[in-house]
């Protein structure tokens, strides 16, 4: 074996350091920071408004989340990652923000609304009666929440939330338009500094085993959940 | 004295009026059956019973004493209603248990929170006694002249290690009695299971359980609270026939106690031979109350008669 295979096989291990950093702090961020937000979704808070007889209620806090939202998943992200890279530099003259940072901003803004769905769509599903049953056994709401809603929405929300998080996997890639040192971006870099097309094409192998990890491991929270069904 | 009394309960949901008015009442140990066709009341009547809904008009006592009265404010402290709902017990039409936790864990739960609940509460309110006493104390400071203020001081300290004694004191009986109390909830638990026949299943987990089995449980589940008035909402109508038979039995042995029931069924048969007081409600109103033999029997109203002949036809009991 020549040296620039190992040179290749080093840079791409030491992109895909990156990539798997930057997949880790954006969930560690975003699980949580997607839970407040579908709260603020679904939020109750606001007032009763009487317009043209019909009787209204408003619920600011909810309809700013909602639009916020739906500015987040209407828009390309590749297009978010710039606009935070770059926008306020353009628009306030500030300095530009570390570019591992701002596509870690990007990221987990993002990835928060999309899990905020999530995790709303399952909160939601919940019937009914399993509050009820809560409330006439003499159970508190966080009671009610916790010990009994909970589990059934994480039992509901892993299927989709496996879809997102392997998305996110390849998602990573993009960080690559403001050229933060991912996997795609130091195989490039070979096209332009050696001719080198192979060391592309092999990041598919990353992505691939990485992702195949991922899903024995959403498989094995899924039979670890299957005792019970909701 | 009448265990439960009812007195003009209404209830609309937007503009439609789901109950014009209801009144009875219940002698302790008595079963009463609700019957009457879809859309006349009788569910939300029992979730107003159980606070689910709350009525817009009447009052609710038990044993004597007005637990709700439609007049009063509708901002009513969540704990509060916590503590009144506990005079009833609900058992759902489609059972309501909870999936992630086995048999025994469903039955067990509640009261386990409830005691735990109880020395949470003993604490908090030391703590906001603590508190209060805190306040009276800086202001008195502030009040005070300066020569007089370590005799005060003195005097407050002395108070709260009083306080603090006798908080302690206090909160070890409790913890004592909770400890008691948490060891006697799962035998007590099993024990139940047993009398609705399901013992071997304390371990299961619902999904792996009949209908029947599970409205059981959910029965077991409901009466290990001891509520002074057991109520049932169409017990058996999301079971398959041959299920409703053991669900039925179940309750007819809860009978024996002197336990007070609500049954809100379509089971004639059943209310026939187990209640002691039917209520055949339509439209919103009790169109007719009375013993079984007479609501059956010799119905006096024109809508009782006919609601009981299409029902008898359909199981082919008509005369």
């Amino acid at each position: 074996m020549d040296s620039i295979f190992w040179t290749v096989i080093l840079s791409l291990f030491e992109g895909f350091a990156t990539t798997l950093k930057l997949f880790a702090l954006t969930l560690i961020f975003a699980l949580p920071l997607g839970l407040v937000i579908c709260f603020g979704s679904m939020s109750k808070i606001g007032f009763n408004l009487r317009l043209g007889g019909v009787r209204r209620r408003i619920c600011p806090i909810s309809a700013l989340i909602k639009t916020f939202v739906w500015i987040i998943r209407g828009t390309p992200l590749m297009l978010q990652l710039i606009v935070i890279y770059y926008g306020p530099g353009l628009m306030f003259e500030w300095d530009l923000l570390p570019r591992f940072t701002a596509v870690l901003l990007a990221f987990v803004i993002n990835y928060a609304c999309y899990f905020s769905e999530i995790y709303r769509g399952g909160i939601e599903s919940i019937p009914r009666g399993q509050y009820e049953a809560g409330q006439v056994l003499g159970m508190t709401k966080s009671q009610i929440f916790f010990r009994v809603v909970l589990m059934q929405v994480v039992k509901r929300i892993v299927p989709p939330m496996s879809n997102e998080i392997i998305t996110l996997v390849k998602d990573t890639s993009l960080s690559r338009i403001i050229a933060v040192y991912e996997i795609i971006f130091m195989a490039q870099s070979f096209i332009k500094s050696a001719g080198l097309i192979w060391p592309l094409f092999s990041t598919a192998i990353f992505y691939l085993v990485f992702c195949g990890l991922l899903t024995i491991l959403f498989g094995a929270i899924e039979r670890k959940l299957s005792y019970y069904k909701v | 004295m009448a265990i439960l009394e009812v007195k003009n309960i209404k209830k609309s949901f937007g503009k439609v009026k789901v109950l014009k008015g209801i009144d009875f009442s219940l002698e302790r140990g008595e079963v009463l059956a609700i019957i009457g066709s879809s859309g006349s009341g009788k569910t939300t009547l029992l979730r107003c019973l159980n606070f689910l809904e709350r009525a817009d008009e009447g009052t609710i006592s038990v044993g004597g004493q007005v637990i709700f009265n439609g007049a009063d404010a509708k901002t009513e402290n969540e704990a509060v209603t916590r503590r009144k709902r506990l005079h009833f017990g609900l058992v759902f039409q489609s059972f309501n248990l909870f999936p992630q936790y086995t048999v025994l864990k469903n039955i067990t739960m509640a009261s386990e929170l409830l005691i735990k609940g109880e020395a949470k509460d003993c604490r908090e309110e030391y703590e906001y006694n603590r508190k209060l006493r805190e306040k009276a104390y800086k202001k008195e400071l502030k009040a005070t002249r300066k020569a007089d203020r370590a005799a005060l001081t003195e005097r407050h300290r002395e108070l709260e290690a009083k306080e603090q004694a006798a908080y302690e004191a206090h909160m070890s009986a409790i913890n004592a009695n909770m400890k008691a109390k948490l060891a006697e909830v799962k035998p007590h638990a099993l024990d139940i299971l047993a009398q609705v026949g399901l013992s071997d299943k304390a371990d299961a987990y619902p999904c792996q359980l009949s209908g029947g089995q599970q409205q059981r449980v959910a029965i077991a589940r409901a009466w290990a609270l001891h509520p002074e008035i057991l109520c049932f909402d169409e017990p058996t109508s999301a079971l398959d026939p041959e299920l409703t038979g053991e669900v039925l039995r179940v309750i007819r042995n809860l009978k024996g106690s002197d336990r007070t029931m609500i049954v809100v069924t379509h089971e004639m048969e059943f209310a026939r031979n187990v209640a002691d007081k039917i209520i055949f409600m339509a439209d919103g109103v009790i169109e007719e109350m009375g013993p079984p033999e007479q609501v059956f029997d010799d119905p006096q109203s024109e809508k009782t008669r006919a609601f009981l002949h299409s029902s008898l036809e359909l199981t082919g009991k008509a005369d």
